[in-house]
């Protein structure tokens, strides 16, 4: 009887068990990605805080642990079931998906792109019916893609998450990534010597942001596509509708008090547009110079100062422009998209001023305090350029091996960065311009290597073409403009480019 | 005949001397109940482990607490709730048993057969009600008086002193509260009593020595009390400054020194409840 009772019990509690948790597998699936994940996160931040900087070795290795988190739990999920399954599945491929993302991460760090991009498309096909972790692999794509120098790839991937991604409302504080995509585009251009590429990117992204406000939006976002509207149509000139937008989005900014910080957007804008369209800049330089004062914490606030000097200086009251330059150095100087530039124009400024031997000093600073920026690359070209302007070729002459040395030590300091290509079509320019066969040779072949499919490798190799014919090296300019040919089909110069192989009979 | 101090401490003493495995085993079963249970917990990455405790933090509604590492986070939380049910239930039958143990030393009558069997049926009823009222009283306590009492220590003295000595303030109420029911098991498990009588003798007995009760039972919880401060202050600095199953090692040691407190605490009521009887 008593063993008869027992049976029934143990019977009765292994059906408890059994009906209670349904979803065992699946829960313990996803605890233990996240277990595996919190390890990983964990071995990171140890590495990190080590004496010694992580290299690509231990970078890997890092990777390897994040990527066991993809295997502990492998698909596929049943992210469409409802109820509990369904939370539990996008749960489990959200975890994954963050580990696939730092994996992708270190592979970069690592200088191992390809790998990125191998598991940016490998999640992407694995988490189709997930939104949120589809549009991380995206991002992931775009990442890699730029890391393999695969800028159109990159560029096509933009164009497709904003086809396929529509911004989502901010959270506190912050925007939707997917809304920075068309300004990245043409920044990207930017960084590509393709200024008219840019222009056009410029134009789909105004297209772009006002395709968005025929969708019905809670006002926060709709503020935030207003802002990038406002920011597309001044960069653009068109001053109408910057002026429509700016007062369209100061009411709906108005009538919104968590929308409050965007009334730096609508100042900068509007004391951009009077300090241009009036004859008289000061109202405007006016409004400008408070952006920096009433919203000091807002990315506007050296950005007014910046574009308050730029335009002094193009209406030539040089003294003043001067003044916010320095400002912008006293008071932004670790912001980098604005103080290198303006400590190069400061530079300019003072050499305007007749002050040449501080403007040279400040020229100097500029590789120095922003080794990274596209100033640091115009900075030495600007004392060579005023050493030619004043005829002082000697002086000149003598300075392109500084300029050399520099350039030099800034691709040295970091070779795969993004203006290093930049710095390296300087280096070329220096040895073209002083005939310096070996050197531009060398230069030519150091951007084959490093800047493969890069748009400044495809100029380069037309100029280098054509310096090897003036250095009488036919042969060496024929195989340049081959290489051209084969990296560069689709380019526009590429029937040019054909017909002067011809020339050369190759 | 009258309390006083001087039984209490021969009741402890003789206590402390005569620990025995018999008496103790039925607060061990509970113990390995708990063990069981932990160490269910920490293997929530394995399809049966999660099975296994899935249900029951059903059961307790923390079913958000199913992620890596949060869920050391709660399991304090989980494992008080697997204590009370423990302590209550199972309890209900195990608590009488010990107590029964002990008497059977100088009763040859309860040591095994349907005497003992009738007593504990009799005492399972005011065990498992004075148990349930207790585990209601504790939630009751913490839920509605301990934010009230916390705040006012807070008020009365700055951090860290204020939060500690609230936090202290809040435990020592419950076994107050505990120690006031303590005795409804000792006098139910008596000859020629019914539940009833047993509660009400019980909650008398309580009140009458619940001075000198709270303070051995104080002391003998002062380790459990001591690792408890240690998990509910300094929980989320174990789990992410050490290994987050590092909560679980410590819970199994709360539960030890539980478990031994809590029968250090039933023997020494069971002799003064005898001593204040006159009983030998």
């Amino acid at each position: 009887m008593a063993r008869h009772i027992l049976r029934t019990l143990l019977v009765a509690l292994a059906a408890t068990l059994v009906v209670g948790c349904g979803g065992g597998a699946e829960r313990a699936s996803l605890y233990r990605a996240e277990k595996l994940l919190y390890e990983a996160r964990k071995a990171e931040e140890e590495q990190r805080l080590g004496s010694v900087e992580p290299d690509s070795a231990a970078l890997m290795k890092l990777r390897a642990i994040y990527l066991k988190v993809g295997k502990s739990a492998p698909g596929p999920h049943a992210v469409t079931a409802a109820g509990e399954a369904g939370e539990v599945a996008r749960a489990t491929i959200r975890a994954v998906g963050v580990a696939a993302a730092s994996g992708a991460r270190l592979a970069l760090a690592a200088r191992r792109a390809d790998l990125a991009l191998e598991a940016a498309e490998r999640l992407q096909t694995d988490s189709a019916s997930d939104t949120v972790t589809s549009r991380q692999a995206a991002f992931m794509a775009v990442a890699a893609y730029q890391g393999l120098r695969r800028y159109e790839d990159a560029i096509a991937q933009m164009k497709r998450i904003l086809v396929t991604y529509p911004p989502l409302p901010p959270p506190p504080n912050g925007e939707d990534p997917v809304l920075a995509i068309p300004g990245a585009i043409v920044s990207l251009r930017r960084n590509l010597g393709d200024e008219e590429g840019a222009g056009r990117e410029l134009r789909s992204a105004l297209e772009y942001f006002t395709s968005l406000l025929d969708r019905p939006m809670v006002p926060e976002l709709e503020a935030q596509v207003r802002a990038r509207i406002l920011r597309a149509s001044l960069e653009l000139n068109q001053t109408d509708r910057a002026l429509q937008e700016a007062n369209t989005l100061e009411r709906l900014v108005g009538g919104t008090p968590e929308l409050r910080h965007l009334l730096a957007e609508v100042a900068f804008a509007k004391g951009k547009l009077k300090a241009t369209v009036e004859r008289d800049p000061s109202e405007g330089i006016g409004i400008l110079d408070r952006v920096s004062t009433d919203f000091p914490t807002s990315p506007l606030a050296a950005r007014s100062l910046l574009e308050a000097a730029t335009i002094l200086e193009q209406k030539g009251q040089t003294a003043n422009a001067r003044e916010r330059y320095e400002a912008v150095l006293r008071r932004f100087p670790n912001s980098q998209d604005v103080a290198p530039l303006a400590l190069y124009r400061l530079g300019i400024v003072q050499e305007k001023m007749g002050e040449w031997m501080l403007a040279k000093a400040t020229l100097e600073m500029v590789p120095l305090r922003y080794p990274r920026s596209a100033a640091a690359a115009e900075a030495p070209m600007a004392v060579i350029q005023h050493y030619m302007k004043e005829g002082r070729r000697t002086a000149a002459q003598l300075y392109f091996a500084k300029a050399i040395t520099t350039y030099r030590q800034l691709v040295e300091r970091d070779s795969s960065g993004q203006v290093a290509p930049l710095f390296r079509v300087k280096m070329f320019q220096i040895f073209a311009a002083s005939g310096d066969s070996t050197g531009v040779y060398s230069i030519t072949e150091e951007m084959l290597r490093n800047d493969s499919r890069h748009p400044y490798t495809a100029q380069i190799l037309v100029q280098a073409a054509r310096a090897s014919i003036g250095f009488g090296n036919r042969q060496r300019a024929a195989a340049y403009l081959r290489r051209f040919l084969r990296d560069y089909p689709k380019s526009p110069v590429a029937g040019q480019v054909k017909r002067e192989l011809q020339n050369l009979g190759g | 005949m009258k309390l006083s101090i001087e039984i209490a401490v021969d009741s402890v003493i003789d206590t402390l001397r005569g620990l025995r495995w018999s008496e103790y085993a039925p607060f061990f079963w509970i113990l390995a109940a708990q063990w069981l249970f932990l160490a269910m917990s920490t293997q929530l990455h394995t399809a049966w482990g999660m099975s296994f405790v899935a249900p029951i933090v059903r059961l307790a509604g923390g079913l958000e607490n199913l992620h890596y590492p949060a869920f050391y986070g709660y399991l304090s939380i989980l494992l008080g709730w697997v204590e009370s049910f423990l302590y209550v239930v199972p309890g209900a039958l195990l608590i009488p048993l010990m107590l029964l143990r002990y008497y059977a030393r100088t009763d040859r009558a309860l040591s095994l057969g349907a005497g003992a069997a009738s007593r504990l049926a009799g005492a399972f009823f005011p065990t498992l009600l004075a148990g349930l009222a207790g585990v209601g009283c504790i939630w009751g306590w913490q839920r509605f008086a301990s934010p009230g009492i916390m705040a006012a220590w807070r008020q009365w003295m700055s951090e860290p002193m204020g939060g500690t000595l609230g936090w202290l303030a809040v435990t020592l109420g419950g076994y107050g509260i505990l120690t006031l029911l303590l005795y409804v098991p000792v006098a139910a498990v008596q000859a020629r009593t019914n539940p009833l009588r047993a509660i009400g003798y019980g909650i008398r007995f309580g009140l009458r020595s619940w001075p000198v009760t709270l303070v051995f039972s104080v002391i003998y919880g002062a380790p459990a009390v001591l690792i408890q401060f240690l998990l509910e202050r300094q929980g989320v600095l174990v789990v992410s400054r050490l290994r987050p199953e590092f909560i679980a090692v410590l819970l199994g040691v709360y539960a030890l020194a539980t478990s031994v407190a809590t029968y250090l605490t039933y023997g020494t009521a069971a002799r003064l409840y005898r001593a204040a009887r006159g009983e030998k």
